[in-house]
């Protein structure tokens, strides 16, 4: 007993002992708590910075290093940090109850626009609450007015409206974020693209003929009319062709549709669809699916359901449907006859072809679709129709991650060489890490923080690829004066000293550290290609350096600027 | 008494839900005016009482916890909570019979042994499996059963359920194990001390018959309200070992309705409910249990009634 009593105790002291060096080396690692100390700030200006504790280990890092970049910059300025979820995050931020936050925006087609628009009047994503009408002018004019009918016209216009939001610091880049990928020996073929759909398979090839690939989340839904993440972008795009694919450099190829007449205004396009595409419950794909669809689309109340309207694809009264409650009906697309499909646009959209591999464009096969019903559809194997490449063969929402095989009776199943792919949901890099050298995985995402472990390592950094993740991480404040905030981000200058205190490059290289690129534009680089010279929008990322470069002496300047505008 | 505090505890679940910070339904390229109506759809605007009021009528006359709101893009939830409750359910059984035994093996081992090896041993095993988390566990296991020595699969696969159930369960038990351990050694070694022990002792009985007959059946009653709650602890999941091993039971399924995209206010409380049914169903076999143990409980209810 004696004995007994004598060893609880000597393990309750070790374990003391051991709590204490814990927590003084984390007391001496991290001196300054966030928003612990005053600093003796001048009376007021206290900010709060809010971001995702669930959006990425760099999240937190950046965070923190926004707010001592601030506050060595500006001595008046204290920062407070505010973790929560991204739901909250975005909640507080549409609600207009914050004054910094640490967002991002991952582009939903391959033109400028899909950035620009955010920053339209009254737009969803304005978390600024910014507002230009000469600015709204030109992002009317150019995705649905005189400025579409002329390519070269509009990407000029595109430049000097996005020259408005740096000018204006309504937002400020931080990075455009990459992914570092593992993909194992004798992986290859495997597309990565930063847009629309993140990976393609259809020419990859793997040693084992099934790859494993790791997902982060569990896929929300197999609905193309449903679906909002990336990861079910994925796999509806490996079991269902649209008109168009995507090739490995992103560009728009056939896929049902064998071509595609376009009128003279550039207004109508005719898609010609291939006779030999079949869903794998053996009916044949034609115009209807699309056009039912589409239509289909335009009842429900959907995120994605914006693709079709004025700001993107133009097609013609989606605008009345989707916000004038004119009758579905009307919507501008019509299958001619089952292998012939017309669609009417408001204006010329020059990417449209290139919008068709997108999910929400997909068809749907209607009789299969009113049989399941809507509430079940893409809920299991059975209540899914695939026409592609893969058909699915395990999902149940939140509970089996989703398995493909190939489908023996894709049109083009001779150029298909995997024989399928099992999806992994796996939680934390560290764990994938090791899944990866385990041979579990056969594609999988690492952090920042393991990548300099990676690149040292032999045999794993021949493995290693960075891939663009084509979304961009930046700064947005509320310009408006609300219950977190006294209002003093409406002033320009305030808001330009912030903005050229950062210094990227630190911030890439010590917290991201994933390859991902430090970015100066406000619509990303990597996305987003000229038809006409091919040049990528955003390469020449000097363009609007002035505006949000590192640089102290202006910071300076426009704070002092700011402080006596604001009477501080 | 059991079904009034099952509709009070849903009730203040309600009420917390819906107060909690976070959006039921993100979407960040709607417009507020189509989020206000997806809102209204979802019965959102309603005063809190006639939404209280709604959501208990549905539940009792069809039995279903809604659709979600956020998560898995509004499938029902009868789809998605029988699957992941099968999972929790199998492998927080087999942690739970494993625990229970081996634990109470363990303590009458340590009893029986007092002051010697087997004592200071289980005493120390004890110890460990209190302090040591089990998703740290579970990391131990997985690193060196399927990585430096690849005899289990390293994540959960339903198709092979019993191969790939055995470490996330050993795991799990551990901290059960730990704890029938501890309480039945102590249990034990205060009854062994007891009048009565001495007395039959003395008239002759020794052995099995004493053992189980006499000191492990009064020892039991406190232990079997220790084992309780750790029942349901298991049965609804272990979260982090589920996040760890990628089992899709309820645990994960939890923190993914709160931690996701947005928050899912049904599946939050469809959890909740169930959470809480199990346990005040747990707690009315336990006192029912009682009984059977313990024939003073018995002859006092029978007094009474």
């Amino acid at each position: 007993m004696k004995r007994m009593k004598a060893i609880v105790v000597a393990v309750l002291a070790l374990a003391m002992v051991a709590a204490l060096c814990a927590c003084g080396n984390k007391g001496g690692d991290t001196p300054q708590g966030s928003g612990a100390a005053d600093g003796g700030a001048a009376k007021g200006m206290t900010y709060t910075l809010i971001y995702g504790n669930n959006e990425g280990d760099e999240v937190a890092l950046v965070a923190q290093s926004l707010k001592d970049q601030w506050e060595e910059a500006f001595p008046d300025v204290t920062i407070n940090l505010q973790p929560m979820t991204k739901s909250e995050r975005l909640e507080k931020m549409q609600n207009d109850n914050y004054t910094i936050a640490l967002t991002r925006w991952g582009p939903d087609y391959a033109d400028p626009m899909t950035y620009l628009g955010m920053w339209v009047t009254d737009a969803p994503n304005n978390y600024g609450f910014w507002s230009n009408p000469e600015y709204d002018a030109i992002i009317k004019s150019a995705s649905s007015g005189e400025l579409a009918g002329d390519y070269d016209a509009r990407w000029a216009a595109l430049y000097d409206a996005e020259e408005m939001v740096m000018k204006d610091a309504v937002i400020t880049p931080l990075y455009t974020k990459a992914n570092a990928n593992l993909i194992a020996d004798g992986v290859q073929g495997v597309e990565f693209h930063p847009v629309a759909l993140n990976r393609v398979y259809k020419r990859a090839t793997c040693p084992s003929g099934t790859m494993n690939v790791m997902f982060s989340t569990n896929v929300m839904s197999l609905d193309t009319n449903l679906a909002t993440d990336g990861d079910s972008f994925e796999v509806i795009a490996d079991c269902i062709d649209g008109l168009t694919q995507m090739d490995a450099e992103g560009a728009a190829q056939p896929a049902i549709a064998e071509s595609w007449d376009i009128s003279d205004d550039q207004m109508t396009y005719t898609f010609h669809l291939r006779k030999d595409a079949v869903w794998n419950n053996g009916t044949p794909v034609t115009a209807k699916d699309f056009e039912f669809a589409w239509k289909l689309s335009m009842t429900a109340n959907v995120e994605y359901n914006y693709m079709f309207d004025n700001t993107v694809a133009c097609v013609k009264n989606a605008d009345a449907i989707l916000y004038e409650g004119a009758d579905p009906e009307t919507l501008g697309v019509k299958a001619l006859d089952d292998y012939t499909l017309e669609v009417q646009l408001e204006a010329p959209v020059s990417f449209f072809p290139s919008l068709m591999y997108f999910p929400t464009f997909y068809p749907i096969n209607q009789a299969f679709y009113e049989q399941v019903g809507a509430d079940n559809y893409g809920t299991s194997p059975e209540t899914f129709l695939s026409n592609g490449a893969f058909v699915l063969s395990e999902y149940t929402p939140g509970t089996a991650s989703p398995k493909v095989v190939k489908n023996p009776n894709y049109y083009d199943a001779a150029s298909v060489t995997l024989n399928g792919i099992n999806y992994q949901v796996v939680d934390g890099s560290d764990n994938a890490l090791t899944a990866f050298k385990n041979g579990t995985l056969d594609i999988s995402v690492i952090s920042g923080d393991q990548v300099g472990a990676v690149e040292k390592d032999a045999t794993l950094s021949k493995n290693l690829n960075v891939t663009g993740a084509g979304y961009m991480w930046y700064v947005t404040f509320s310009q408006t004066k609300n219950q977190d905030s006294n209002g003093d981000f409406a002033n320009t200058d305030l808001r330009l000293a912030f903005a050229n205190a950062i210094d990227r490059e630190f911030l890439v290289d010590n917290y991201v550290m994933d390859g991902s690129l430090p970015t100066f534009t406000c619509v990303p680089p990597q996305f987003a290609a000229s038809a006409t010279t091919g040049e990528d929008f955003s390469a020449d990322q000097s363009r609007f350096k002035e505006y949000c470069d590192y640089n102290l002496e202006s910071a300076q300047a426009h704070f002092a600027d700011a402080k006596a505008a604001l009477g501080y | 008494m059991a079904l009034i505090t099952l509709l009070i505890i849903t009730f203040l679940l309600f009420l917390l839900v819906r107060i909690m910070p976070g959006n039921p339904f993100p979407a960040e390229r709607m417009s507020a005016a189509a989020i206000a109506k997806k809102r209204a759809e979802m019965g959102l605007d309603n005063p809190m009482l006639v939404q209280f009021w709604n959501y208990i009528k549905n539940l009792i006359a069809s039995g279903s916890f809604g659709n979600g709101s956020a998560l898995y893009n509004g499938a029902p939830i009868s789809s998605v909570l029988p699957v992941a409750m099968s999972n929790s359910f199998r492998i927080g059984g087999i942690s739970i019979c494993f625990g229970v035994i081996v634990g109470l093996i363990l303590g009458i081992a340590a009893a029986l042994n007092r002051g010697k090896f087997w004592d200071v041993f289980c005493t120390v095993l004890s110890i460990v499996g209190v302090c040591v988390p089990s998703y740290v566990f579970m990391i131990f296991l997985q690193y060196f059963f399927s990585y430096k020595i690849p005899a289990f699969p390293f994540y959960f696969d339903s198709a092979r359920f019993l191969h790939s159930a055995i470490m996330p369960a050993l795991s799990l038990s551990l901290f059960s194990m730990s704890t029938v351990a501890r309480f039945t050694r102590n249990e034990m070694v205060e009854v062994m001390d007891s009048d009565y022990v001495l007395l039959a002792s003395s008239k002759g009985m020794y052995g099995t018959k004493l053992v189980t007959k006499h000191i492990l059946r009064n020892a039991l009653i406190p232990i079997v309200t220790v084992i309780a709650p750790l029942i349901v602890d298991l049965l609804t999941g272990a979260l982090v070992v589920e996040k760890i091993y990628g089992i899709n039971g309820i645990g994960k399924l939890m923190v993914d309705s709160i931690t996701g995209e947005g928050v899912d206010y049904n599946y939050v409380l469809a959890l909740g409910i169930l959470y809480s049914t199990l346990y005040i169903g747990i707690m009315l076999v336990l006192d029912i249990a009682y009984g059977l143990l313990d024939p003073r409980i018995r002859v006092a209810g029978n007094k009474e009634g």
